[in-house]
């Protein structure tokens, strides 16, 4: 194993770790579920955004799945993991589709994945409860996505041009 | 230094891009709803921890009580109200009480979901 690599798996062990207490301490201290079930700023996706940034997509997917794994070992494999998985799969899946377009800023994307990880979330769940009604709920994950979308991306905008040239 | 795999400053792409999504979900959102128009009598169906337990009428006043010795996994007795066409959880144990404060529902596949307790009443209603 070379340095690079060393280097490599130490930033995203760190990043992982970073995802991992975002997601935990969002929860505990932001519990946007008051506002409707389901709605979330999904504070860890930052994070996300950022190893999409300065890794390649292999890396996005693999760190994600193992937030979503590591995030469960707080929550538990029940509901929430499948439900946590089917969102982060069909997010993640759209968002590198979207990315080899290449006309979409941070931004695009961002929302693109905020609005996917709800509808991949109430594709489950529909699933789960064999109820295609669920989608009925879409339209307010989709609002309250867009929003946090934006937020996510800023945020993640302002830590990357922070970042960017420590770490490139 | 390689080049950067997307911009971080806001492209036009984003509002073309999202445009297109947010048509494409309302137009499947339109499909799903139209190809599962509910035709015929409504009805509540009541699932504990994702398993169905029963299916009431929404046209026959009753309140119905789930209780925690017959259902464990409730950290409360749930008691069920439904009247005049709208259901509402009128009792159940939980941090937030989310679920109670919801209030009445009456549109179908909108769920009521006490989390907590793992409960979850959803009208429903034959398909076409």
């Amino acid at each position: 194993m070379n340095t690079n690599s060393v280097q490599k798996l130490t930033r995203l062990a760190m990043l992982l770790a970073l995802g991992v207490l975002l997601n935990y301490a969002e929860a505990v201290l932001l519990p946007t579920a008051l506002i409707a079930p389901g709605v979330k700023l999904g504070l860890a996706n930052t994070v996300g955004l950022i190893v999409l940034f300065l890794y390649d997509d292999q890396t996005f997917l693999f760190y994600g799945f193992l937030r979503v794994l590591m995030t469960s070992l707080f929550t538990g494999f029940g509901f929430n993991f499948l439900i946590a998985i089917a969102g982060f799969l069909l997010a993640s899946l759209m968002v590198i589709l979207v990315k080899s377009w290449k006309q979409l800023s941070i931004f695009g994307l961002s929302m693109i994945a905020a609005v996917f990880h709800g509808v991949g979330q109430i594709g489950m769940v529909s699933w789960l409860y064999q109820s295609i009604y669920m989608v009925n709920y879409l339209p307010i994950l989709i609002v309250s996505s867009l929003m946090a979308g934006l937020v996510i991306a800023k945020l993640s905008q302002q830590v990357l041009y922070r970042v960017e040239k420590v770490i490139a | 230094m390689k080049k950067p795999p997307f911009a971080l400053t806001k492209k036009p792409g984003d509002v073309y891009g999202f445009s297109i999504v947010l048509i494409f979900l309302s137009l499947l959102l339109l499909y799903i709803n139209l190809l599962n128009r509910p035709s015929g009598d409504l009805y509540v169906s009541v699932y504990i921890e994702n398993n169905y337990v029963n299916q009431y009428s929404l046209y026959q006043n009753q309140s119905i009580t789930f209780e925690q010795a017959e259902y464990p996994v409730l950290l409360g007795d749930i008691i069920l109200a439904i009247e005049d066409q709208k259901i509402r959880v009128e009792q159940e144990t939980s941090p937030l009480n989310i679920c109670s404060e919801q209030g009445w529902i009456n549109t179908p596949g909108m769920p009521l979901i006490c989390a907590p307790n793992y409960f979850m009443a959803v009208i429903e209603a034959p398909k076409i």
